[in-house]
């Protein structure tokens, strides 16, 4: 009888090629049906790979003919944020300043996934160079949420959630630096872990905010996030800020809350800006994990509102500096026709930048110029310290921190003119990447005025990110997998 | 913690600095010492050497072309910027000079500013005196010796000194030092100064460095320049400054040790004379390094043993040195066969003593009359007469004792 193949999550996928009751090709295929059916109105991908799916899969399927033990995700389709460097894919930070570029080795997480057993369908649409929070900075078009295609999926890892949204495929990979997995995981109604600074390596993703950026995986469950996470984390010895990690993510996700705190935020939660119906939302989350045995307490966290202050002083000084290299000469787009050097990198940047790019570019040219630097970026820093130390304090008295993943459901394109509305769209998830801990969001349910999905974010200590998913687990528990978006659902992609 | 290096300055360079300096105190040779803070330092590697060809003392203005040397790249540097605690040009150049020794004897670089393997711009800002706020600074580059950093220096604290002392104001500006002319000349202005943007490098988690691993590299640091110098001073009772001298360059100081292995104080400081005196100006004048001369610690030490047994006199010292460095042969053999070997038997002194005695009668007389400096012209006379070979010690002695 047949399945629609986006009714699995990657366990599931995993366990049936195990078995032999499916073949990898098989799902491979399938997944390469959905992708094409569905994929002309989400504008999820902008490049699709059969070529590497059904390689990989031909791979996976002569290693379980042979009689070899297979990875434990063998035969699950995954794709890739386009800032991730994977051989035989372009890869361009949805920019035109590397449009056509070609990766010339593989992103240590995009290697992880595949030496997973993962079948990589392709390279997914984001804000140019992440730097956005609702994909319409894309130089190669926006993506459009599937639960309303009139809608911004969120940013900046927008493909990478509607991509999992719209049941294309169980699991994909974001990258976050102030809520870019986050957020679009809320607007998308899909599960989106950030995990701890230093869980996951960066080597071969694209740098925008160096002491900021993680990558992490977004899934319609916990349990396949789960499974992502055991495949990506652990010591990298090719980025230095990665870390040792033995723990088995799905080992004890089911073991539940009984007897932890949650910590809420009363005045984050219920700050301005923040729509009653996530507000609800939020309230009725705390309410599910207290049913589950979990104890509800108020913390706080003094300084988190300075977090995007912050943010905006080291974001875009980082960026300033890794946006360097892109110069017209090493990388990407060249300006033909310029009389020297000079003018070579300066009309190369400025027609391959799109404006959000330069708006950054500019703000740390100026923020870390000789003079201004002490005014903001000691200051920054100073705040970062404090925003860390409001975490450490508060995980004393608790072993995670329930708030929403964006004050708001997903908005209709064009509606964020303003940049500055459009930064402030990151207030829950910005703090954490600041403090360096770990974020999840989980769907929890639809707005009641909207109707859109609602994400609640759960925080965790540094390096407790096992931990942080087995509350997320329970949550899941209360409001049921994350569904593939109504109009997609079955659409495509069949399973025998 | 705040690092800092301490600078013994003395003789002429030590009037360099204004006398009334607060927080300094002058010894009674007119000596102190400059405690020089270090503001940071920073590892980092060198992208490549521009080489600048067909301009004026190679520098990049007017010049027909720039060439890059790749050959650098990947090479690592240190950059150590010092506080603002360097009060004179001489300053300055023993600050150069002692991280240079410290260097040399860590064994991180060869130091030498003619290959640029060490560089150093200067940054000079005046106040006036009593007042505390420094002016306008000015950088001075392509600065390649020692020498030129002092003279560099000199000639822009002068002229900075004159512009506003006339009422003018210093222009935040980046200067050349042109060694042909000797003056310096304004490469670039605040306006086009180079704004690097440095910031702390965000790839990078802030590392804590565990006390362990602190002491085991200081464990393994090797015997550094100033702990080597008072090991001199204390160890053979060497004079500070030739102690200074022998320590600053591990070659010297190495060849120095295999020379005194095992010897006693006193022997200790005429092999520490032979080395200072004899070969550091033999190696200068030659331009060669301890390691290219063909004398070795064992012939230095053989020709201070011939000094110290009074076998031959200082004057014929020197003239072995000289010999033993040009043909590499052992002092003991030099002396014997140039028949130098000093007498030093008083029964075959005695007679020359009479004879010179006889000779000068009024010598003789002033003497007995008290002036007493007469007798090293006696001295003198022994000297000529026994063809030098006789010890000027006995001479003295037994002149004294035949005219008391």
């Amino acid at each position: 009888m047949p399945t629609s193949y986006d009714s699995l999550g990657a366990g599931q996928i995993a366990r049936l090629v195990r078995d032999g009751e499916v073949s990898a090709r098989e799902v491979a295929q399938a997944a390469l049906d959905a992708v094409s059916a569905r994929d002309g109105d989400v504008h999820a991908f902008l490049q699709v790979t059969p070529e590497l799916a059904l390689a990989a899969a031909d791979r996976v399927d002569a290693a379980r003919a042979a009689g070899e033990q297979l990875a434990p995700l063998a035969g699950v389709p995954v794709a890739f944020k386009d800032n991730m460097h994977l051989v035989g894919t372009r890869t361009t930070c949805g920019s035109r300043m590397l449009e056509g570029y070609e990766s010339v080795f593989t992103a240590t997480c995009v290697q992880r996934m595949l030496d997973a057993g993962c079948l990589p369908l392709g390279k997914l649409n984001m804000d140019e160079f992440a730097f956005g929070s609702s994909t319409e900075s894309s130089y190669f078009g926006k993506t459009c949420n599937p639960h309303d295609l009139g809608r911004v999926p969120g940013g900046s890892s927008g493909g990478s959630a509607a991509a999992v949204a719209a049941g294309m495929l169980p699991l994909t990979l974001g990258s976050d630096t102030g809520g870019s997995i986050r957020q679009p995981a809320s607007f998308c109604g899909v599960v989106g872990l950030k995990p701890t600074y230093g869980m996951v390596s960066r080597y071969g993703v694209v740098a925008f905010g160096s002491s900021l950026d993680q990558v992490g995986p977004f899934g319609r469950t916990v349990d396949d996030v789960a499974l992502a996470m055991n495949a990506l984390a652990g010591r990298d010895p090719r980025d230095c800020t990665s870390q040792r990690w033995d723990v088995d993510f799905c080992e004890h996700l089911h073991d539940g809350v009984e007897g932890m705190r949650i910590g809420i935020v009363d005045a984050m939660n219920h700050a301005q800006g923040v729509d009653p119906e996530v507000e609800s939302a939020i309230d009725a989350a705390a309410q599910a994990l207290c049913a589950a045995g979990a104890q509800v307490v108020d913390v706080e966290l003094p300084h988190a509102p300075e977090a995007i202050s912050a943010y905006y002083v080291l974001a875009p000084c980082e960026a300033f500096s890794n946006l360097a290299r892109f110069d017209g000469v090493r990388y990407g787009y060249r300006y033909e026709g310029a009389r020297d050097l000079s003018e070579m990198t300066s009309m190369s940047r400025a027609i391959g930048f799109g404006p959000e790019v330069k708006r950054r570019i500019m703000l740390g040219a100026y923020l870390l110029s000789s003079g201004v630097y002490d005014k903001y970026y000691y200051p920054a820093q100073q705040v970062r310290a404090l925003i860390t130390q409001d975490y450490r304090d508060a995980f004393e008295r608790c072993d995670a921190i329930l708030m929403p993943a964006s004050p708001r459901t997903a908005f209709a394109f064009g509606e964020m003119s303003n940049p500055t509305q459009m930064y402030l769209s990151d207030m829950f998830t910005i703090s954490i990447n600041i403090a360096g801990n770990a974020g999840v969001t989980v769907p929890v349910g639809v707005g009641a005025d909207s109707g859109l999905p609602v994400g609640a974010q759960l925080v965790g200590p540094a390096f407790a990110d096992d931990r942080l998913l087995r509350v997320a687990a329970t949550l899941q528990d209360a409001y049921g997998a994350a569904p593939v978006a109504r109009a997609f659902s079955g659409k495509g992609g069949e399973l025998r | 913690m705040n690092g800092w290096l301490d600078l013994e300055v003395s003789g002429a360079g030590a009037a360099e600095r204004y006398r009334d300096d607060e927080g300094v105190s002058f010894d009674a040779d007119g000596g102190y010492v400059a405690h020089v803070g270090i503001e940071r330092i920073h590892m980092e590697e060198d992208a490549a050497k521009m080489v600048h060809i067909g301009g004026v003392d190679g520098r990049i203005d007017g010049a027909e072309a720039s060439l890059i040397d790749y050959n650098r790249a990947g090479t690592p540097l240190i950059e150590l910027v010092t506080k603002p605690d360097l009060r004179s040009p001489e300053e300055a150049r023993l600050f150069m000079e002692k991280l240079r020794q410290i260097f040399l004897t860590l064994g991180i670089s060869d130091c030498s500013m003619e290959s640029g393997s060490m560089r150093c711009d200067g940054n000079v800002s005046l106040r006036r005196r009593g007042t505390r706020r420094l002016g306008t600074k000015t950088e001075l580059k392509n600065i390649n010796s020692f020498k030129s950093l002092h003279d560099g220096l000199e000639y822009e604290i002068r002229r900075q000194a004159e512009v506003l002392e006339e009422g003018g104001t210093i222009a935040q500006e980046t200067r050349h030092w042109e060694t042909s002319t000797k003056r310096t000349l304004v490469m670039r202005t605040k306006e086009t100064a180079d704004d690097y943007r440095f910031f702390p490098e965000p790839d990078l988690a802030p590392y804590d460095l565990s006390d362990e691993f602190v002491e085991d590299v200081r464990s393994r640091l090797p015997e550094l320049p100033d702990a080597r110098r008072d090991r001199y001073v204390a160890d053979y009772g060497l004079r500070r400054a030739d102690a200074a001298q022998l320590a600053g360059d591990p070659d010297v100081a190495a060849f120095f040790e295999r020379a005194v292995e095992g010897v006693g104080p006193e022997m200790a400081r005429v092999v520490a004379n032979v080395v200072i005196n004899d070969l550091a100006g033999y190696l200068n004048a030659n331009g060669l390094t301890i390691s290219q001369a063909k004398i070795t610690a064992e012939q230095v030490r053989s020709l201070a043993e011939l000094l110290a047994g009074d076998a031959i006199t200082s004057r014929q010292g020197r003239e072995v040195f000289e010999l033993m460095a040009s043909s590499g042969r052992d002092p003991a053999s030099i002396v014997d066969e140039r028949g130098m070997r000093q007498v030093s038997d008083a029964s075959a002194l005695e007679p020359i003593v009479d004879q010179v005695l006889a000779s000068c009668p009024d010598q003789v007389a002033q003497y007995r009359d008290g002036n007493r400096k007469v007798i090293g012209y006696l001295v003198g006379q022994c000297m000529k007469a026994s063809r030098g070979k006789g010890n000027p010690k006995l001479f003295n002695q037994l002149l004294a004792q035949k005219m008391g």
